[in-house]
């Protein structure tokens, strides 16, 4: 369960929210929804470890009861999925699922099956570049899912694509989310995502509600 | 007359500025190779002075690439970078000249760092610092001080590329700092460093000043064993240094080659998926060592110049006296001043009505910046002779031309494309034609840039040397050419003074034009 006890964001001047209290199930997607500046992005940065500079927080984070506040970054096994896809350029499409394998025998052939379930057979040696927006949101996702997070946020990861391709791809995330039962935190300002997830949290200045 | 007449026109004066990219080769046509190169192979100078010259060359862009890429690895997504970020400029106006002098007072034997480790009892005498004859130290010198540009460069490329999401996404992905900088950044950014790296390259293995100061002696480098012999009496001694010109042109072409390769040749492979976990943060401290040597350098530079004695192995002079400053020439200064002023001025107005024109090709511009200074110095002297210039300032400020051009294109161009197309637009609107859109709404709205690259090209014109000499037959004397007599002269407290009047100029010059915007407009903070 990743969970948020009494957390606080502000700035200099302000608070931006809180106090936040919440916790979201394995399999659960929690969906978040804000006005713009309202800090919905700076929370996902918090969890991550990456709080903008100029900002302070108080709360304290756990990922299956263990403490992730003091963690860095890299060691908190937290998943994210931006709005662009932000593929490594200088990699292939397997170069990417690869950098984020941790090292096995059989990566090859994990690259293989990945791509094949994303329905991107073929597509191992191709440039980021060459793949339309569709295709590089479902890299970026594979990529993300490569990792084994032990949770997964995602910010606005949908907003880039056409209405079609979005439902699509939505559905296709949801359930790599529930099918590996990771908690995960969607911000997004679509009603249509905030409708397929479990539970929605506005979030406006002090006022928190679930 | 028009604006388009006068682009026209400076288009055509900028092309006859670059004639000495076309002459260059011009005079090799009456050398008789086979017994020259003969001779030169039976030198006992050249294979000594080509070792120098490879080590301090491919030296340089070793230390200048990985110390700018642990620099800014260090630093970015720190609070810190914004700060080293605001510094860069000022670390660039450090002319190369006197960034050597500090170093020779620091390294050199009964230098300051050998006062500093006297009590130690180290023999001191098997230790070169300076004026190795392999050309290490000047290596490093030249590393050092190409880093703050390489620096820059990549400052102004990530600043295009949306790095921190990136940067962000591989730290959820497990990897460290110091992996992701390697693995990430240094793939992406090579191909984009190519040309820079030729520019340092061009000015490693033809720069004289630096290795004057800090390079092997006996024999010199190439650069130096070239310049010797051009200034022979001795007619083969000339032709001798024609011909090592033309070898430092074919070094160029190699270096070339292998540069255009670099980002092929460090491909890394298919990621492994290791994670080798947090490194210890060297960046930070090995800045800070870096940076606190240029403040040494500038207080010892200071504090000779203020010496009346100052006895080995003191830490301080034992007498102060202000005679170093009271020997200084004005006319040197006047020199700079008015050769650097006039250059970048011109310079920017040709640069700009070249761009009024939209060609898409003006790339050109910046050749002189990726060719060897010598066999260009060369190639102007051909034009001199062909054109019975007199020696002086006026062929003196032609031949500057050459250099401070492309470093003004180099800062304008940029800034010029990105100029907001819909303000242009908006502005046509309410009447005005091409000239007075320049006059009234793009130099304002340029006013940064244009500062900046008055900043450079004065700096550029104030570091020329071989130009100096050559073209201006040793008539026209300037800070840096002053400051290499006093060199020679081996009085440390004039050597001091001269320095740091060529430092503080650089200095001024350079704080002078990031105020200008504040100063022109004090309420417009879009415009500081």
């Amino acid at each position: 369960m990743l969970k948020l006890e009494q957390v606080e964001i502000r700035t200099p001047e302000r608070l931006l929210f809180g106090p936040l209290s919440l916790g979201i199930y394995p399999g659960e997607i929690l969906g978040l929804q804000a006005p713009s500046g309202s800090g919905k992005s700076v929370l996902l940065r918090w969890m991550l470890g990456a709080l903008p500079q100029g900002l302070t927080a108080s709360g304290e984070l756990s990922l299956d009861s263990e403490a992730l506040t003091d963690t860095p970054t890299e060691k908190r096994g937290i998943g994210l999925l931006l709005q662009q896809p932000t593929l490594f350029p200088h990699l292939s499409v397997a170069g990417n699922l690869l950098f984020a394998m941790a090292p096995a025998v059989d990566r090859a052939q994990q690259v293989s099956e990945l791509l094949m379930r994303a329905g991107l057979e073929g597509y191992a040696n191709r440039d980021p570049a060459t793949l339309s927006g569709g295709q590089q949101s479902r890299v970026a996702m594979l990529r993300a899912l490569a990792a084994q997070p032990k949770a997964l946020l995602l910010d606005e990861p949908f907003s880039s694509l056409d209405p079609e391709l979005r439902a699509e791809f939505r559905a296709w995330v949801f359930d790599q989310v529930r099918g590996r039962e990771i908690p995960a935190l969607i911000v997004s300002h679509d009603r249509d995502d905030l409708q397929q997830c479990s539970r929605v949290l506005t979030l406006d200045g002090d006022q928190v509600d679930v | 007359m028009s604006l388009k007449a006068l682009a026209i026109a400076a288009l055509l004066i900028t092309l006859a500025l670059y004639l000495p990219t076309l002459t260059l080769l011009a005079p090799y046509q009456e050398l008789h190779f086979g017994a020259l190169v003969q001779q030169l192979f039976l030198s006992s100078e050249v294979p000594a002075a080509l070792l120098g010259t490879l080590v301090s060359t491919l030296g340089s862009l070793v230390v200048a690439l990985l110390l700018s890429f642990i620099f800014i690895g260090a630093l970015i997504f720190t609070p810190a970078y914004s700060r080293f970020v605001g510094q860069l400029p000022l670390l660039l106006a450090i002319p190369h000249l006197a960034f050597a002098v500090g170093l020779y007072l620091l390294l050199s034997p009964k230098g300051w760092l050998e006062r500093l480790l006297a009590p130690l009892g180290l023999n001191w005498d098997g230790l070169p610092l300076v004026q190795d004859s392999l050309g290490v130290t000047l290596a490093l010198a030249l590393g050092i001080k190409e880093s703050w540009f390489l620096c820059w460069i990549i400052w102004a490329q990530l600043e295009r590329q949306h790095f921190a999401e990136q940067y962000l996404i591989a730290q959820t992905l497990g990897y460290s700092r110091a992996q992701i900088i390697w693995s990430t950044l240094v793939p992406q950014l090579l191909p984009k460093l190519r040309w820079p790296l030729l520019a340092v390259a061009a000015y490693s293995l033809s720069a004289v000043e630096m290795a004057w100061v800090l390079g092997p002696t006996h024999p010199p480098t190439l650069a130096i064993l070239a310049w010797n012999w051009l200034l022979d009496p001795d007619p083969v001694r000339r032709q001798l240094g024609l011909v090592v010109t033309l070898c430092l042109m074919l070094l160029m072409l190699v270096l070339i080659s292998i540069i255009w390769m670099l980002p092929t040749l460090l491909r890394p492979g298919q990621p492994s998926g290791r994670r080798l976990g947090a490194l210890p943060g060297l960046g930070q401290p090995l800045l800070k060592g870096v940076l606190g040597v240029h403040v040494l350098i500038g207080l010892l530079l200071l504090l000779w110049s203020f010496t009346q004695s100052w006895f080995y192995p003191q830490l301080l002079p034992g007498k102060w006296s202000l005679n170093a400053w009271h020997s200084l020439a004005i006319e040197p200064l006047i020199n700079a001043l008015t050769l650097g002023f006039s250059t970048a001025v011109a310079a920017i107005f040709l640069v700009l009505l070249v761009l009024e024109m939209s060609f898409r090709r003006t790339g050109w511009m910046l050749i002189p910046l990726f060719l060897p200074v010598l066999p260009l110095v060369v190639g102007q002297y051909q034009l001199v002779l062909w054109a019975e210039l007199q020696p002086g300032w006026f062929a003196v400020w032609l031949a500057h031309m050459l250099w401070v051009l492309p470093y003004v294109y180099l800062v304008l161009r940029p800034a010029y494309q990105n100029l907001h197309q819909d303000q242009l637009l908006c502005a046509r609107t309410f009447g005005l034609g091409p000239a007075a859109l320049l006059l009234r709404v793009k130099v304002p709205l340029l006013l940064r840039p244009l500062c900046a690259a008055l900043a450079l090209g004065f700096s550029v014109s104030l570091a020329q040397y071989l130009p100096t000499i050559f073209i201006g037959g040793g008539r026209v004397d300037t800070l840096t050419t002053e400051t290499l007599t006093r060199f020679a002269g081996g009085d440390k407290r004039l050597l001091g003074a001269q320095t740091l009047v060529l430092l503080l100029l650089a200095f001024s010059v350079y704080v002078l034009a990031q105020r200008l915007p504040r100063i022109l407009y004090p309420a417009r903070e879009a415009m500081h």
